[in-house]
């Protein structure tokens, strides 16, 4: 219990500490592991988290993480952003078409249309290649409510609107 | 004794019987369809090639608004092919049978699926195509059509014969509006950055989380509930 309890606080410490250096910090020149990119919105689901880079275990207990690699900045391809089923992502479930997907960094705010949800293998990286209409891919485990490791991943896509 | 072995066995049995019967209502539920196109048809993102598929409602009750498109091949083995979005389309009148409302594009170019009502429903699942996707995926079969001669008289191939494998209904397509002036040539892709990073090209993260730790938070929690009704039982006995 206390090791469950420990683990949600750190996340949410994480989480703040990252909100404050986004809104004090100029953009580093090198992004790093463990860097803040920025912080993921999607207002109608009510989710709010910030970005670091990074997938590994380490980084998605902190919050959401960009799977390096992938595009970095707003307008230069397909941005690819993981997080857990189970707390940051879990309202992904719920996801629609046609859902805003505000991404703000130190460069700005973009806004983001999910176009298309779907569900793959984990190998199946081809989701986070560059496509026309494929600015921003959001990735978490499948199904939503698994215990253990989840066999599948929810793929959300979403094209840049402004 | 043997009457009371005999009650827990019948019992037993028929609960088994009943845990591995399909229920009745599973198609209801998620409108599963099966569907035989004889003509290459078009979905949200991809081409559907002459063939076998099934489209039914993801299963989740919080995910009724997408829908899952599989292939059959001729052992029937199922692959999924999509999973898409879908948004709720309305008729007043219950379609008694099987319909399929198509939007059909130039003549070689596949014939675009718009919605369908499952038999007895007046709510349909309409496809969500993002603006432009459906012709983006035509032009990317076939060559760019001279944009004279489609304006002035598209030469419109036949609906695709569509055999529903459902026994019991009909299949009727109902043909909807024909979007000619949207077939300008298409603005080249714009160029994208392509994924090279090492990790990325092995396997998408892991994204499992606490599912462990909240199983066995909840267990934890689940026997100390139990061991304080017991503890107070034996305190209420004594």
């Amino acid at each position: 219990m206390s090791v469950y309890w420990w683990t949600l606080h750190e996340g949410a410490a994480a989480q703040r500490r990252a909100k404050e250096w986004l809104t004090k910090r100029p953009a580093p020149a090198v992004v790093r592991r463990g860097d803040v990119i920025g912080e993921l919105e999607i207002p109608r689901l009510r989710v709010s988290v910030m970005i670091f880079e990074g997938d590994d275990s380490e980084i998605l207990k902190q919050g959401a993480g960009h799977i390096p690699g992938t595009a970095l900045t707003p307008g230069s391809g397909n941005i690819g952003i993981a997080a857990h089923r189970d707390t940051y992502f879990r309202p992904l479930r719920s996801i629609r078409a046609n859902d805003v997907i505000a991404l703000k960094t130190l460069a700005g705010t973009s806004r983001y249309s999910v176009t298309e949800a779907t569900i793959v293998r984990p190998s199946d990286v081809g989701v986070l290649a560059g496509a026309p209409g494929r600015d921003l891919t959001l990735v978490t485990c499948y199904p939503f409510f698994y215990v253990g490791s989840a066999p599948e991943r929810f793929i959300v896509h979403a094209r840049k609107i402004g | 004794m043997n009457n009371g072995l005999n009650a827990l066995c019948l019992s037993g049995a028929l609960a088994l019987s009943f845990l591995m019967t399909k229920p009745a209502v599973a198609d209801d539920w998620n409108k599963r369809t099966e569907f035989q196109f004889s003509a290459p048809v078009e979905i949200p993102g991809k081409v559907l090639t002459p063939g076998e598929y099934v489209f039914e409602l993801a299963n989740g009750q919080a995910e009724r608004n997408m829908v899952k498109v599989f292939s059959e091949d001729s052992s029937g083995k199922e692959s999924l092919v999509a999973t898409l979005f879908v948004i709720p389309d309305y008729v007043p009148n219950a379609p008694d049978r099987l319909t399929v409302h198509f939007e059909e594009r130039h003549s070689g170019t596949p014939d675009v699926i718009q919605s369908w009502f499952y038999p007895g429903d007046n709510t349909g699942w309409e496809f969500v195509y993002p603006k432009g996707q459906s012709f983006e995926a035509s032009a990317k079969m076939m060559p760019a059509p001279a944009l004279v001669a489609t304006a002035a008289a598209p030469s419109l191939p036949p609906a695709p014969q569509i055999q529903e494998a459902r026994p019991g209904m009909e299949l009727t397509a109902v043909e909807e509006e024909v979007l000619v002036a949207e077939n300008g040539a298409p603005a080249p892709p714009p160029a994208r950055e392509t994924v090279t990073h090492s990790s990325a090209d092995r396997m998408l993260p892991e994204t499992a989380g606490y599912s462990g730790l909240e199983l066995i938070a909840g267990l934890a929690m689940s026997g100390a509930g139990i061991a304080a009704v017991l503890a107070a039982c034996r305190k209420s006995h004594a």
